[in-house]
C-alpha cells in the first residue's frame, strides 16, 4: 500500500473535525473556516451591545482595518471576545455584556485575528501586531507572558504585517505559527522579507522559520492530516499557496495562481481526500488536493476573492461558501465545485462567511460593501435578514488592500447565537441572532448623494476652464494674426 | 465597413466562445484565456512579455509603407485581443500613472511588485522616446475603441469632419441624459466609490465635446485640459487621496460598471469628435506628448511640397495636422497623414540623427 493510500486510510479513520470546538486556534476558528465557536449554555442570555474603542479617528492607510475579525473563547466559564484594533490595542470583552475585561497595548495596529488556546492549562491569547511582535497574553488578565520579535527594531525599519497566528503542534511541541512580512527601505539596511515562523507556544522560542519571498502572507491554516502529517497551508501575495510541514517548515508543494492571493486558505476532508480551498485576486476559487497541490476543481467569479471560503454541511452534502467582490455569495458543491446557488448583495463582499446553526438550519453570514451584514439560508440561498453596519470612517479608501473584519459567531446551547462584527464605521457590534432577524432592515446601498453633488461641480469647473482656455487662445491668435487691411 | 468586421468579430465571438457556465449575469462577456502564468516569473506574469511583443511587432510593421493603415488596424486588433483576453494588469491611462507612482513607492519594499507596477509604463515611455508615441496610434485599446466608433460614423456618413448640426447636438444631449440615467441605475444597485471617479471624466468628455462641437470652445485650446487631467491623477496617486478605476473595463477581468460606462462614453463621444478622449482629457496622452518632444521619430511636413489639398487634415482623426504643419504634441504616430499625402510631403523623421538640420530641411522642402 502506498504512503498516500495509508494517509488517506488514516484520514478516513480520523474523527470528523467538529465544526467548532472550545478554542479559537486560527484565523476563522477552525480549519473549515466556520468562524463560529460552540459553547455549553450558561444561564445568562447574550444581549446586543456595542463597543467603541475611542472617539479619535486615526489616519487611513492602505491595508489597515479598524477591527480584526473577532476571536472567541472562554475564561473562567464566561465567553470572551478578543479583538485587535487599529488603535494598537488588543481588547478582551465579555461576550454576553460587552464589558471590557482587559486591554493590552502594542506598538502598532493589530489587524490580525488573535488565537485563543489552552497552553499548559492556561487560556492564552496569541496576538500578532504590526509592531513586528507576536504576543502571548494571559486570557484572564491580559498580562504578557512572552513576546517573539520577528525583526529587531532599528531606526530605518519600515513596517510589518503579521498574519493571524495558528496554534498547533510542531513535532511534539505546542507551537504557534504565523506569517510575517517586514520591510526596511533604507539603502544600508535594505530588507524585504516574508515568511512563516513557528514558535514554542509555552515560551516563545523560535522552532523554525521559513522564508517565503518578499510579499505579504495570509493567515496560515494548521491541519492534521494524520499522526505524522501535520500541515500548514499559507498563501502569499506573490500568487502562491504553500503547503509546509508543520514539524520543520519545509515547503512540500506550492501552487501558483494567476494573480495575487490576499485570502487565507481553508481545509476540509472531502470524500476523495483532504482538500484546500483558496481564492485569489484573479477571481477564481480553487480546490486543491492537500497532499499533492493538484487542482481538483475551480470556480470562476467575476471579481476578487479576498475573503476566505467556509465549508459547511447541508442535507448531508458539503458546500463551500465564498463571497466575491462581484457582489455574490456563492455556494458550491465541495466535491465538484458545481454552483448550488448564489445570493446577490448590493456591493462587493469583502468578508469571509461565518456559519451558524439556527434551530438546526445552517445559516451563512457575510458582510458586504453595501454596509450590511447579510444572513442567508445555506440550503436555498434565500436572504433572511440584513443589518446595517455603517459607513467607513474615511471617505477615500482603497478597495482590496485591507482585510476588513469578518463576522464571528458564538453559539450558546439553548440560546440565540451571538454575532460579533467589527464595523469599519467604528464600533464593534454584538447582535443576538434573533434580534437581528427582527430588525430585518435593508436600507439603501448607502447614499450616492456626494457623487451627484460633485458631478455638476466638476462639470461646471471643466466648462469654465474650457471657456477660459478658449478665450485666451483666441486672444493670442488675434494678436499674432496679421492686421486686416 | 468590411474593415470593421474583424474588429466587431473580435469583440463578440471570443466572448461567446469563452463564456463559462458558472458566470453570473454580472459577469461581463470577457474571460481571460490564461488563468495560469505562462512564465513562472513571480509577479510579472505575462503582461510585460505581451506588451514587449506588441511593441516589437509594431516597430517592425510600422516601416511597411504599403497598406500601412490596414496593417495598423490589424495591430490594433491584436492589441485589443491581448488586452481583453490575455493580460490582467491595468494598462489604463489612469492606471499607468498611478501604477508608476505605486511602483516607485514600493522600491525597497517588495521588489517583484515594484518591478511589476513600473515595468509597463516605463516600457511604454522608453519605446515612445526611441520610436515615437505609436502606443497611442497603434496599441492603446482605449484609442482603438474610440477609433472604431469614429470609423463607424465615417462609414455611415461618408464624412470625416464632425459638424455641429442640430441633430448632432440633440443626439449628444440625449446621450448625456442616457449616461446620467445609466449612472443612476448603477447607483441604485451599488454605492459609487471613489474608485468610480472615471465617471467624472466620462461626463467631462461629453461636455467638452459638446462645447467644441457648438463652437463655444476651441479644439486646440481645450487640449490643455489634458494637463489638468494628468496633474489631478498624479496628485491623487502621490497622496493616495482619490483612487480611480481603470478607464477601460476589460483589463482586469472584474465587474466594474463605472469603467464599462466610461468606455462606452468615450466610444460614443468619438462619434461626434474623433478620439475626443485622446484630444481633451487623456492624462497619459499628455505625458506622451511631453515625451514626444524628445522622441527620435517625428512626423514632419514639408512646406514646399504641400499643395494645400487638405488630404492630411481630413486623414488625421486627432486633429493634429494643419495644412503644411504637424502638431507634434498631438500626433499619435498613426501615419495616416503620411499615407494620405498624395505628394509624399509628410515624412517620419529620425530627429536624433541630425535633429535640427534634418527637421529644417524637411520643413523647407530641401529633403530628398
Amino acid at each position: 500500500m502506498s504512503a498516500r493510500a495509508l494517509l488517506l486510510l488514516g484520514l478516513a479513520l480520523l474523527p470528523s473535525p467538529a465544526r467548532a470546538d472550545s478554542e479559537w486556534r486560527m484565523w476563522r476558528g477552525t480549519v473549515e473556516g466556520a468562524g463560529a465557536l460552540r459553547l455549553a449554555g450558561s444561564g445568562e442570555r447574550p444581549r446586543a451591545w456595542q463597543f467603541q474603542a475611542g472617539s479619535h479617528v486615526w489616519g487611513y492607510q492602505p491595508g489597515l482595518s479598524v477591527w480584526s475579525s473577532a476571536a472567541l473563547g472562554t475564561v473562567q466559564g464566561r465567553p470572551l471576545v478578543v479583538v485587535g484594533s487599529y488603535d494598537a490595542n488588543v481588547y478582551a470583552l465579555d461576550a454576553l455584556t460587552g464589558e471590557r475585561r482587559w486591554r493590552f497595548t502594542t506598538g502598532a495596529g493589530v489587524y490580525a485575528t488573535p488565537a485563543i488556546a489552552s497552553i499548559g492549562g492556561r487560556q492564552t491569547v496569541f496576538a500578532a501586531s504590526s509592531d513586528r511582535l507576536l504576543y502571548a497574553l494571559d486570557a484572564d488578565s491580559g498580562r504578557r507572558l512572552w513576546i517573539y520579535t520577528v525583526k529587531a527594531w532599528r531606526p530605518t525599519i519600515g513596517g510589518a504585517r503579521l498574519s493571524s497566528p495558528a496554534v498547533g503542534k510542531a513535532g511534539e511541541k505546542a507551537a504557534v505559527f504565523f506569517g510575517h512580512w517586514v520591510w526596511d527601505k533604507s539603502l544600508a539596511g535594505h530588507l524585504q522579507a516574508g515568511g512563516v515562523t513557528a514558535v514554542d507556544a509555552t515560551n516563545g522560542r523560535e522552532l523554525w522559520s521559513t522564508p517565503l519571498g518578499d510579499n505579504q502572507l495570509s493567515s496560515p491554516v494548521y491541519a492534521v492530516l494524520g499522526d505524522e502529517a501535520r500541515r500548514l497551508f499559507v498563501a502569499s501575495e506573490n500568487g502562491n499557496l504553500y503547503a509546509l510541514d508543520a514539524r520543520d517548515g519545509k515547503v512540500l508543494w506550492s501552487f501558483t495562481d494567476r494573480n495575487a492571493i490576499k485570502a487565507s486558505p481553508v481545509y476540509f476532508l472531502g470524500a476523495r481526500g483532504p482538500r484546500v480551498v483558496i481564492g485569489s485576486k484573479a477571481g477564481r476559487l480553487r480546490c486543491l488536493d492537500a497532499l499533492s497541490g493538484e487542482e481538483v476543481w475551480s470556480f470562476k467569479t467575476s471579481h476578487w476573492l479576498d475573503g476566505s471560503a467556509a465549508v459547511g454541511e447541508v442535507a448531508g452534502r458539503r458546500l463551500v461558501f465564498v463571497g466575491s467582490y462581484d457582489t455574490n455569495l456563492y455556494a458550491l458543491d465541495a466535491e465538484s465545485g458545481a454552483m448550488r446557488w448564489s445570493y446577490r448583495t448590493r456591493a462587493g463582499i469583502y468578508s469571509s462567511p461565518a456559519l451558524l446553526s439556527d434551530r438546526g438550519e445552517l445559516r451563512v453570514l457575510v458582510a458586504s460593501w453595501d454596509h450590511h451584514l447579510h444572513c442567508v439560508d445555506a440550503a436555498s440561498g434565500r436572504g433572511l435578514w440584513t443589518v446595517n453596519t455603517g459607513r467607513p470612517l474615511w471617505d477615500s479608501i482603497t478597495l482590496g488592500d485591507s482585510i476588513w473584519a469578518s463576522p464571528s459567531v458564538l453559539e450558546l446551547e439553548g440560546k440565540s447565537p451571538l454575532v460579533v462584527i467589527g464595523s469599519y464605521a467604528g464600533p464593534l457590534h454584538a447582535i443576538p441572532f434573533d434580534e437581528a432577524r427582527r430588525q430585518d432592515v435593508l436600507a439603501g446601498p448607502g447614499s450616492n448623494r456626494g457623487f451627484w453633488v460633485r458631478l455638476p461641480v466638476v462639470m461646471l469647473a471643466v466648462a469654465a476652464l474650457t471657456l477660459i482656455l478658449t478665450r485666451r487662445h483666441r486672444r493670442a491668435s488675434a494678436r499674432s494674426a496679421p492686421p486686416a487691411r | 465597413m468590411i474593415r470593421l468586421a474583424p474588429l466587431l468579430a473580435l469583440l463578440l465571438l471570443p466572448a461567446r466562445a469563452l463564456a463559462e457556465p458558472g458566470m453570473q449575469r454580472t459577469q461581463l462577456p470577457l474571460s481571460k484565456i490564461f488563468d495560469h502564468p505562462i512564465f513562472s516569473l513571480e509577479g510579472t506574469h505575462v503582461e510585460l512579455f505581451s506588451l514587449l511583443f506588441l511593441f516589437l511587432l509594431t516597430t517592425l510593421v510600422m516601416a511597411v509603407r504599403k497598406r500601412r493603415q490596414l496593417i495598423r488596424h490589424v495591430v490594433q486588433l491584436v492589441s485589443l485581443f491581448v488586452f481583453f483576453y490575455v493580460v490582467f494588469s491595468c494598462l489604463g491611462v489612469f492606471g499607468m500613472i498611478r501604477n508608476t507612482i505605486h511602483g516607485i513607492s514600493l522600491i525597497g519594499t517588495v521588489h517583484t511588485e515594484s518591478f511589476f507596477w513600473m515595468s509597463l509604463p516605463v516600457c511604454v515611455l522608453a519605446f515612445s522616446l526611441t520610436s515615437g508615441p505609436f502606443f497611442c496610434g497603434w496599441i492603446c485599446p482605449t484609442g482603438t475603441i474610440q477609433e472604431l466608433f469614429t470609423m463607424l460614423r465615417e462609414a455611415a456618413t461618408r464624412r470625416r469632419a464632425p459638424r455641429a448640426t442640430p441633430v448632432n447636438l440633440t443626439l449628444l444631449a440625449i446621450f448625456f441624459l442616457g449616461f446620467l440615467y445609466l449612472v443612476f441605475t448603477v447607483g441604485e444597485e451599488r454605492r459609487l466609490f471613489v474608485e468610480d471617479s472615471s465617471l467624472y471624466w466620462a461626463a467631462s468628455t461629453i461636455l467638452v465635446s459638446f462645447l467644441v462641437l457648438t463652437g463655444l470652445a476651441d479644439d486646440i485650446a481645450s487640449r490643455a485640459l489634458r494637463w489638468v487631467s494628468f496633474l489631478s491623477i498624479l496628485v491623487s496617486a502621490v497622496f493616495k487621496t482619490i483612487i480611480t478605476s481603470p478607464v477601460h473595463f476589460a483589463f482586469v477581468d472584474v465587474f466594474d460598471p463605472a469603467s464599462a460606462i466610461t468606455t462606452l462614453v468615450l466610444g460614443v463621444s468619438s462619434i461626434f469628435v474623433g478620439r475626443a478622449w485622446c484630444r481633451y482629457l487623456c492624462p497619459w496622452g499628455q505625458l506622451m506628448s511631453l515625451v514626444h518632444r524628445f522622441s527620435r521619430v517625428k512626423i514632419v511636413a514639408s512646406a514646399s511640397a504641400c499643395t494645400s489639398c487638405g488630404a492630411c487634415v481630413s486623414a488625421c482623426r486627432v486633429g493634429a495636422v494643419e495644412i503644411g504643419r504637424v502638431r507634434t504634441e498631438h500626433c499619435q504616430l498613426c501615419f495616416a497623414c503620411v499615407d494620405a499625402c498624395p505628394h509624399g510631403g509628410i515624412e517620419a523623421l529620425d530627429t536624433w540623427r541630425a535633429p535640427a538640420a534634418a527637421e529644417a530641411e524637411v520643413r523647407e522642402g530641401r529633403a530628398p
